[in-house]
C-alpha cells in the first residue's frame, strides 16, 4: 500500500532547484531571523519561496508582517507577499490557533504540505524549522538530501556544544558539511569565547562560517523587506553566502 | 480544488510505483473530505489510454485518545464548514477542532481514514 503524496511531492517539487534549510540545535538563536533575512536577499536575484516550517510556533508571518493566505487552483498557490517572494504557512489552515502536534502527524503535514503547494517558477526555497533534531528536521533530511543546511549558532558554550552534534547528524545523513551561521544575538561578538575547544572545532566543522552581527532595533525591520535589504551588514552578509553561481 | 493534485498523484504511483500491474484498490480517507466523485473523473481521466482498473474503498476517520485510549469516529457534522475547510486541506488542523469525546483531550492519533493510499489487487 503505497501514499499517493510521495508522487505528489515530486511533482510539485519537481523544477525547485534549491533547498536552503536554516536549522539549529538550539532555539531562539536566530533561525526565523536568518530565514527572513536569506529569503529577503535571495529574493533579490531569484523567485524565492519561503515556508515556515515550526508548526507549533510559527514566526514568519510575523517577521514578515504579512495576513495573506493562499489562493486555490489544482493545489495551493502560496501567496507573492513581495515581489520574487512566495511564502507558505501553516497559519493559512491553523489561523492564530495554536496547533499540538506529535510524531507521525509532523510527518504528515510536511508531506501534505509538499504535495499539495504548486511552486511554478520558484528556483529556491527557503525553509524555516523547529529547534533541536525533531520529526521536521528529520524528515527534511529524508527528502532533501541535496539540501543546503545552514546551521545557526549563538555566542554561547551551551550553542557550540550541541550544535556540534547536530552538525555531525546532518554530516552523517547528507555526507556534506553545511554552512555554519554565527549569530550574535547578544550583542556581545565571539571574540571572548573563541579560545573554547567547542568553539575551534565548530568552525572546524562547517564548509564554511558566516558570522551575521547584532542588528539593532530589528523589530523595527520586520515586514520591510526593502530596508532590510540595505543594512550594510545584511549586504555584507550577501556578499559572504556568495553561493548563487551553485544554482 | 486540489482533487486533481491527487488525482495525478494516484496516477504517478500507479505508473511509478506499480509499474506493469493493472489492477488497484485506492482507499480514500474520510478525513479529508475528497469530492470523490471528482477525484475519481479526474483520475479516470489521467488513466484513459493505460489498461488500468481501479476500485475505491472510502475509510471512516478513526481516531484513537492517547490520554485515555478511546476510539472515537470523527463526525464532520460535529464541526462548522469553516473548520471542516482546513481540514480538507490540512487534516492536522482537527487537533485544533476535535477533542476526545470522553476526556476532551486534543491528545489522539488519527488511525485510519487519512489521506490517499494504493494498493494492487
Ligand atoms: N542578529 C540579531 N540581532 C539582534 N537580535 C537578533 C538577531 N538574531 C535574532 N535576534 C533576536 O533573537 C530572538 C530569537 O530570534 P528568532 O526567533 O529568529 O530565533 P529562532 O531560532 O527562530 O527561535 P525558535 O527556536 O523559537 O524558533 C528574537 O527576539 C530576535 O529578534
Ligand atoms: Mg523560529
Ligand atoms: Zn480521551
Amino acid at each position: 500500500m503505497m501514499d499517493v503524496r510521495f508522487e505528489g511531492m515530486k511533482d510539485k517539487l519537481k523544477n525547485v532547484k534549491k533547498v536552503i534549510v536554516v536549522c539549529s540545535s538550539k532555539g531562539g538563536v536566530g533561525k526565523s531571523t536568518l530565514s527572513y533575512i536569506i529569503s529577503c536577499i535571495l529574493s533579490e536575484d531569484m523567485v524565492v519561496g519561503v515556508c515556515d516550517f515550526d508548526f507549533t510556533g510559527p514566526s514568519l508571518h510575523i517577521l514578515f508582517r504579512t495576513d495573506m493566505s493562499f489562493t486555490e487552483s489544482d493545489g495551493i498557490n502560496p501567496p507573492e507577499i513581495y515581489k520574487n517572494l512566495f511564502f507558505l504557512s501553516v497559519t493559512f489552515f491553523s489561523k492564530d490557533k495554536p496547533l499540538a502536534i506529535r510524531g507521525s502527524s509532523i510527518s504528515d503535514v510536511i508531506l501534505e504540505l509538499l504535495a499539495i503547494t504548486n511552486w511554478d517558477g520558484v528556483e529556491t526555497i527557503v525553509i524555516d524549522t523547529p529547534p533541536t533534531i525533531t520529526d521536521t528536521i528529520l524528515e527534511i533530511l529524508k527528502y532533501f538530501h541535496d539540501a543546503e543546511f545552514f546551521v545557526v549558532s549563538s555566542n554561547s558554550i551551551l550553542s557550540y556544544s550541541t550544535v556540534l552534534k547536530f552538525i555531525s547528524i546532518i554530516v552523517e545523513r547528507t555526507g556534506r558539511l553545511p554552512i555554519l551561521v554565527m549569530n550574535d544575538i547578544s550583542g556581545v561578538g565571539f571574540g571572548n569565547k573563541s579560545n573554547s575547544t567547542f568553539y575551534q572545532e565548530l568552525l572546524n566543522y562547517s564548509k564554511r562560517t558566516i558570522f551575521f552581527p547584532y542588528l539593532n532595533n530589528i523589530e523595527e525591520y520586520y515586514g520591510k523587506i526593502e530596508d532590510i535589504r540595505k543594512i550594510e551588514s545584511v549586504r555584507k552578509f550577501k556578499r559572504e553566502l556568495n553561493f548563487y553561481e551553485k544554482i | 480544488m486540489h482533487e486533481f493534485s491527487l488525482a495525478r498523484a494516484t496516477k504517478d504511483t500507479i505508473v511509478n510505483k506499480y509499474n506493469g500491474l493493472h489492477k488497484f484498490i485506492i482507499y480514500i480517507g474520510q478525513i479529508q473530505q475528497i469530492d470523490i466523485e471528482l477525484f475519481k473523473e479526474a483520475l479516470f481521466e489521467e488513466i484513459r489510454e493505460l489498461n488500468i482498473d481501479v476500485v475505491f474503498e472510502e475509510i471512516p476517520a478513526k481516531m484513537k485518545c492517547n490520554v485515555c485510549q478511546y476510539v472515537f469516529i470523527y463526525d464532520k457534522n460535529s464541526l462548522n464548514s469553516e473548520e471542516q475547510e482546513d481540514i480538507h486541506f490540512l487534516p492536522e488542523t482537527i487537533y485544533i477542532y476535535l477533542r476526545c469525546p470522553n476526556c476532551k483531550s486534543n491528545d489522539f492519533t488519527i488511525v485510519e481514514g487519512r489521506g490517499i493510499f494504493v494498493k494492487p489487487l
